[in-house]
């Protein structure tokens, strides 16, 4: 480049340096434009030096955004390891950089990204445990609202409340993995994490919310699961039992119909509802 | 939500807000007055954050402090991220706003670091066009803040300070004056970091940050890293003095946002801070 770079140019070629590990023709493009004032009694090469330069600026953007990924998926990093977290992360980094600048919401795609990492693909609970951290965090920063108070439910007349449809915590996620995610996200909190069998064969019906200023994960029975997911599509009380029958029947669980009642006092305990409404 | 009333920053100590130290700070007596916070931490609706801010913000005036509207963006200023700020402060009515001479974004790519400009002609149109939608979007001034840098480029027009006066006079932003990184890179680039602070007219800077910083070696000689991680070094106090006989005393930050310690050794650097700002004349408490 013989004329210096329009700014569009020069903050291209600084994107392309930044969010890679090579050496290449850019990088040498880049670093004719580094001043230099070394001495000339200095032996120094100048090329050496200004690869020193370009990276202190790639280690700042390669490992504050690996520790910020860190930070948002400590699980997924103390069952792979500090070095190979840091290997998958740089490569996730350069492919799918920060589309914001808060990155509180960043890395959604990680788990997505584990699947198909060569390396990771014998542990195949890893993306369902990065999904869990994921919605974790997205719970944690949620807006904060006020939960309504099942008394107010006194108000309708009990042959309606059949039409009763509710509005949840904007914090709720559903997360069905056949894996005990839980299991292992919760040793996983612990120092030393208990071993957990896998042969179990003990999948997990996740509800993640936050109550107060604390995130909650609790796993539900797969009736009340498949109720609650009814209820969080804005389905009726009875549309939504219509449909965790059909499904227990198809399945072979056993649902009585006073478990209907059962349920929805448990759900009411959990304070994950915000409002209702009476469909006409 | 609480609706608050703007409250303005005193010339005194401030400290860059650490979760670590919510609690701390609700319950001790220090020479802290002010907290500054990073805009792009508290850009979600609610959570413990906000539980915590909202509780601090009660007690003392707070600034904002950006680090990803990328202002030197050859391609403008993002609106989402610009309208996410503006919803900040209207939340907390901070006494200061302030951002970077840097830019942190290409295209759709944030690259989450404080990265350099070309001093130059066009550099300066982006700049000044970037600031002035900002205040005006705000309708507030801004601050601008002087990076750390580690190369400067060969085809600069201007030399830093001549930079960021030309912006500040062009646009009517202020200046927010990084004495720890006016010291490191005078010492990468090999300036008079007296010089540089003689030549920023006293009426522009509204604020001063203070921090602590690294030095790594670089082939046969060194550089310092801003890395926001430890005490501030002697050399800063002492550029920071010559800071307040040059322009008078003005509301000081410390920053540690890397091996964050714990509330007691941040508070005693702003103690340190607090005593060479009460000896200003007029200033007293």
């Amino acid at each position: 480049m013989s004329n210096p770079p329009s700014l569009k140019q020069f903050q291209q070629l600084m994107n392309d340096n930044l969010l890679s590990t090579e050496l290449d023709d850019s990088s040498e493009n880049l670093m004719h434009l580094f001043s230099s004032k070394l001495d000339s009694d200095n032996n120094v090469l100048l090329k050496d030096e200004a690869q020193l330069r370009l990276a202190i600026y790639r280690n700042n953007v390669l490992y504050s955004l690996s520790n910020a990924l860190g930070d948002l998926y400590p699980v997924i990093k103390k069952l792979i390891g500090d070095d190979f977290f840091k290997t998958i992360a740089i490569e996730f980094i350069c492919k799918q950089p920060p589309k914001h600048a808060a990155l509180l919401h960043y890395g959604k795609e990680f788990s997505e990204f584990i699947k198909k990492f060569e390396g990771c693909q014998h542990l195949k609970f890893l993306p369902d445990i990065a999904t869990l951290e994921f919605e974790y965090n997205q719970a944690y920063h949620s807006d904060d609202v006020d939960i309504f108070d099942a008394q107010a439910l006194g108000n309708v007349a009990p042959e309606r409340l059949g039409d009763v449809s509710f509005s949840c915590h904007p914090s709720l996620k559903l997360l069905k993995s056949i894996w005990p995610v839980d299991d292992i996200w919760h040793e996983n909190q612990k120092e030393t994490p208990n071993i957990i069998n896998l042969d179990d064969n003990k999948g997990t019906n996740l509800l993640i919310y936050r109550l107060g200023l604390s995130v909650q994960l609790v796993n539900l029975d797969e009736n009340c699961f498949v109720f609650l997911k009814q209820l969080v599509n804005e389905k009726t009380i009875n549309e939504a039992w219509i449909e965790t029958n059909t499904q227990a029947n198809i399945f072979k669980r056993n649902l009585d119909a006073d478990d209907l009642s059962g349920m929805l006092g448990y759900l009411f305990s959990l304070e994950i509802f915000t409002a209702f409404s009476l469909s006409a | 939500m609480i609706n608050f009333e703007c409250k303005s920053i005193p010339a005194l100590a401030g400290v860059g807000l650490k979760n670590q130290h919510f609690q701390s700070i609700l319950e001790q007596k220090s020479h802290v007055n002010w907290f500054e916070i990073h805009a792009e931490n508290y850009m979600s609706s609610g959570g413990l954050f906000h539980h915590y801010l909202e509780l601090i913000r009660e007690k003392y005036p707070l600034s904002i402090h950006g680090v990803g509207l990328s202002l030197g963006s050859y391609d403008g200023v993002n609106k989402q991220q610009l309208m996410e700020f503006k919803e900040l402060i209207k939340r907390y009515e901070p006494g200061l706003i302030s951002e970077h001479l840097s830019w942190s974004r290409h295209g759709q790519n944030n690259l989450n670091d404080l990265l350099p400009m070309p001093y130059t002609k066009e550099s300066v149109e982006v700049f000044v066009n970037n600031i002035s939608q900002t205040q005006d979007f705000l309708n507030r001034q801004i601050l601008i803040e002087n990076p750390s840098s580690y190369f400067e480029l060969n085809y600069n027009e201007y030399s830093e300070q001549e930079f960021l006066v030309e912006i500040a006079q062009q646009s009517g932003c202020g200046i927010l004056l990084d004495v720890n990184n006016v010291f490191v890179s005078a010492k990468n680039h090999k300036f008079d970091a007296n010089k540089y602070i003689d030549n920023i007219p006293a009426s522009l800077v509204k604020e001063i940050h203070l921090a602590g910083h690294s030095v790594q070696s670089l082939l046969s000689s060194e550089i310092r890293i801003d890395d926001h991680g430890s005490m501030v070094c002697d050399e800063v106090w002492q550029l920071y003095q010559y800071t307040l006989n040059n322009i008078g005393a003005r509301p000081t930050l410390i920053e540690w946002d890397t091996n964050v310690p714990s509330w007691d050794v941040l508070a005693s650097q702003a103690s340190i801070a607090h005593e060479h700002l009460i000896k200003m004349e007029g200033n007293g408490e």
